[in-house]
């Protein structure tokens, strides 16, 4: 199952630390911001606060530089002291410069007015008293008096003004000061409105964001605990996110499914040790099948051998030659019957079974049997199942010619092909009908049949193990014209050796696995 | 399906982002409803922050009179339209300054044109002139010196104040009438001028018998000090030796002295005073029937006036002399409308 990979969000390439760094970072800025605002807002007040008193303080200089301007003049004219002269300049500077601070416009307000007329009066004032020193300079008595009478008035005129315009702005900053108080107070109302709700916003985002990083999690854990209890087709949770819950979420996904194909490995390879085990089993059993109907036949082989050979020996003895070929033959045959029937054998030893087989049925028949072969040389070694060709040729003698009236014939030959050896066994016998041929060909038992004259071991097992042998099937073919005109038995057997699909060569492994 | 997995996850984001949206918001209007508060509650005086081009005072001799608020008040409107701003000079507290020394202030802060009631005195003529010669033009108002340098007189013309006067004590005076007393101030010029015309006209209108029958008589208060002027008002009226019939005021405050005074020692009903000017007091005295009539100059038309002329010399280099305000009669009968006059100026 490949899950499609979605690309994933801003949001979602941020590691969970990333996330939470910001959640907090945010929070901490807005908190931040709002105590900024604050904080500026305090700041501002205080220093409008400053301000308002700082008029004041300005007002209360200037008063006094005048005061002293106006006792320089009185000195100077009692004393003529070039101190008090030189004070005096220096006053009228400084007081220049604080008017000059003084509004000089015409503006609809009783303080700036009443600041402008200061700022005139005062100038009318400098103008009296620089008019007082020079005519005190001048010596003029009378004219010095009589300014110096005007500019007194104008200094009281300018005191009372001053005074007038402190107390009108200790009013308004009195007044300001209680804008001021309640600004704060308002201030403190509306700030801890919006902190409380800058909170509670807060405490919400950060639910849900924590809520993204954990819910993940509780769906991996869920995920995680159906994949415990088996089942390996859980749908995980859809993550787009490259955080470490993504990563862990997408390990997981990877996990399981590699859980999954291992465990489909195991059961396809399980699935064919399995079959493996039941083909050998199968053989095996044909086998033992084989040597049982053998065993029923030879109760005891080698009592039987040993009684041959000891036959054959009192036949030379006596000198009857062909009694003595005859029994070292049925020796012979008995002999590879029971020591080849577990294992393979080669093409020679199996043609060499067939003579002498039918060297004996010739004895006992009196020659009815013309028994010839062709085999082109080099194919002896040639490896087979043991016990094959001996019972196709007996079936070939026992169901084929033995009830005809005509001169019986078996031929046997051996064609060499590409990649194997085709072994024909043809008789001129009874014949069969297809209906016959499909029934041996499917192993199905034949109605009459007898096994009282028959070394034991049927068509069907000689079809089994060479297909159990080879690994392939229809490696034995029968064709017959029909009733009366003969039949041939073919068996292809192929000499590259078949390698089956779990790459374990069978020849191999059943020679090796053979009990001796 | 798979849409509806991924859904939950952007509504979450959504979600994020609406609330940080909202604290946001929140915190602007938070803040601007904070800064509107404040902005609402700056009484930080400053004004219109207007600026004007010329500056007149007013140097009234009675700051808190409602005659010189109603004047000043006009006269602001009037001045605003010339770009011009009104101050009413006048109540330095600290200072215990006369008209005079306003005008020595006036003078000392350089402004643009002074609106003054002369007292008559040499010492006003003085500032007058050194005001004038400052390039300060002066424009008297309500009373008039015409030896001074004022460049405009705005008020009623004293002769034709004195007949007005005496035609309305004239309607009073019967049988029982034996003392008509006219208070005057002291050190204004036209006093004389007033006096002689109301007389002429009462006796001219009156038959030979009440003639010798009636006494009229001005009291000139000659004040000392603040308070000296109601101190004579009560002793004219408790004295029965000195205690009129008809008793005029020509100014404000008299005429309320005169009728607290008429109240405190019962004399409602034995005394006819004919006030001055539409204060509270003389409004609702009228209106009882206590005080039958008192005159009123148009102070509406005073202080338009006053600002027209300066503005006049201001521009023009001259203006007329001599500008007449109506004079008008509060009676009983049109009492209402004087009210509603003030409703109006919303005192």
């Amino acid at each position: 199952m490949e899950k499609e990979q979605k690309r994933p969000g801003f949001a979602g390439r941020l590691s969970i630390r990333a996330k939470l760094i910001m959640t907090f970072a945010l929070t901490a800025t807005l908190m931040f911001v709002m105590n900024l605002l604050l904080y500026g807002e305090i700041n501002r007040s205080m220093n409008e606060l400053d301000e308002v008193y700082a008029t004041n303080v300005s007002l209360n200089e200037l008063a006094e530089c005048l005061e002293d301007i106006h006792g320089n003049v009185l000195e100077y004219l009692s004393t003529k002291s070039s101190d008090s002269l030189e004070d005096y300049y220096r006053n009228v500077q400084t007081y220049r410069d604080m008017t000059e601070q003084l509004n000089g416009s015409i503006v609809d307000s009783e303080r700036k007015i009443l600041e402008k007329n200061i700022r005139s009066m005062s100038e009318t004032y400098l103008d009296l008293a620089e008019e007082t020193i020079q005519a005190k300079r001048g010596r003029n008595v009378e004219a010095y008096k009589a300014a110096f009478a005007e500019e007194s008035q104008n200094y009281e005129y300018i005191r009372t003004a001053v005074y007038c315009l402190n107390s009108l702005q200790f009013r308004s900053n009195s007044d300001n000061y209680q804008i001021l108080r309640d600004s704060l107070g308002y201030m403190e109302i509306v700030s801890s409105l919006v902190m409380v709700a800058v909170g509670v916003i807060n405490i919400m985002i950060l639910f849900v964001l924590i809520r993204t990083i954990t819910e993940p999690l509780r769906m991996l854990a869920g995920s995680a605990n159906q994949v415990a209890q088996g089942n390996f087709d859980v749908q995980l949770p859809e993550t787009t996110s490259r955080d470490e819950v993504g990563v862990v979420t997408e390990a997981f996904d990877k996990m399981v499914r590699s859980i999954r194909e291992y465990i489909v490995r195991t059961r396809e390879s399980m699935e064919k040790e399995q079959k493996m085990m039941e083909r050998e089993l199968l053989m095996e059993t044909h086998l033992k099948d084989a040597q049982l109907r053998y065993l029923q036949a030879q109760i005891n082989p080698h009592f039987l051998f040993n009684s041959l050979n000891a036959g054959a020996q009192l036949a030379m003895m006596e000198d009857a030659e062909q009694t003595s070929i005859f029994i070292e033959k049925m020796a012979d045959f008995f002999r590879y019957n029971v020591r080849k029937s577990e294992e393979s054998a080669t093409l020679a030893e199996e043609l060499e079974t067939v003579d002498n087989y039918v060297y004996i049925l010739n004895v006992r028949f009196a020659g009815e049997i013309h028994y010839e072969k062709d085999v082109p040389p080099g194919v002896e070694d040639v490896r087979l199942p043991s016990l094959i060709l001996q019972p196709v040729v007996e079936n070939a003698v026992n169901h084929g010619i033995r009830e005809v009236d005509w001169e019986g014939h078996i031929r046997l030959s051996v064609e060499r092909g590409e990649d194997s050896l085709t072994v024909s066994v043809r008789d001129n016998g009874q014949g069969m009908t297809p209906e016959q041929i499909r029934d041996v060909l499917e192993r199905r038992p034949r109605a009459g049949e007898s096994s009282g004259d028959s070394t034991g071991i049927g068509l069907d097992n000689v079809i089994n193990r060479l297909e159990l042998f080879f690994g392939r099937n229809g490696l034995l073919q029968i064709y017959s014209d029909g009733p009366g005109k003969g039949t041939e038995v073919r068996m292809c057997l192929p000499t590259v050796p078949e390698r089956d699909v779990s790459g374990l060569n069978l020849q191999e492994h059943l020679s090796e696995s053979a009990p001796e | 399906m798979e849409q509806d997995r991924r859904n939950p996850k952007k509504h979450t984001v959504y979600l994020a982002l609406a609330g940080l949206a909202f604290v946001v918001l929140l915190t602007i209007l938070g803040w601007r409803a904070y800064i509107r508060t404040m902005q609402g509650n700056e009484l930080e005086e400053l004004g219109s922050a207007r600026e004007y081009a010329s500056h007149y005072v007013i140097i009234p001799d009675d700051y808190t009179s409602s005659l010189w608020q109603d004047i000043y008040r006009s006269a602001g409107a009037a001045a605003a339209e010339h770009d011009a701003y009104v101050e009413l000079l006048g109540d330095w507290e600290a200072g215990d300054f006369t008209p005079l020394s306003y005008m020595d202030i006036a003078i000392a802060a350089k402004v643009d044109g002074i609106i003054i009631r002369p007292d008559g005195t040499a010492a006003m003529r003085e500032a007058i002139a050194e005001a004038d010669a400052a390039g300060i033009p002066v424009v008297t108002v309500i009373d008039d010196d015409t030896a001074s340098s004022r460049k405009s007189f705005v008020g009623f013309n004293n002769y034709q104040l004195g007949a007005a006067y005496g035609q309305q004590i004239l309607s009073r005076v019967d049988e029982d009438i034996r003392k008509i007393t006219v208070l005057f101030k002291s050190g204004n010029s036209g006093n004389e001028l007033i006096f002689r015309n109301l007389k002429a006209v009462i006796e001219d209108g009156l038959s030979g018998e009440q003639k010798e029958n009636v006494e009229i008589q001005s009291l000139t208060i000659r004040a000392q000090s603040t308070f000296d002027a109601e101190e004579v008002i009560r002793d004219l009226i408790h004295e029965e030796d000195t205690r009129p019939d008809i008793l005029v005021c020509m100014n404000e405050t008299d005429s309320e002295s005169a009728y607290n005074a008429m109240v405190d020692y019962n004399q409602v009903g034995g005394i006819d005073i004919i006030g001055y000017y539409q204060s509270e007091t003389i409004l609702d005295a009228i209106e009882k029937g206590t005080v039958p009539m008192a005159f009123t100059l148009d102070a509406e038309q005073m202080g338009q006036y006053c600002i027209e002329a300066l503005e006049e010399y201001r521009t023009m280099g001259y203006t007329s002399n001599y500008m007449s305000v109506d004079l008008n009669v509060i009676t009983q009968q049109n009492v209402d409308a004087y009210r509603d006059t003030e409703a109006q100026q919303g005192r």
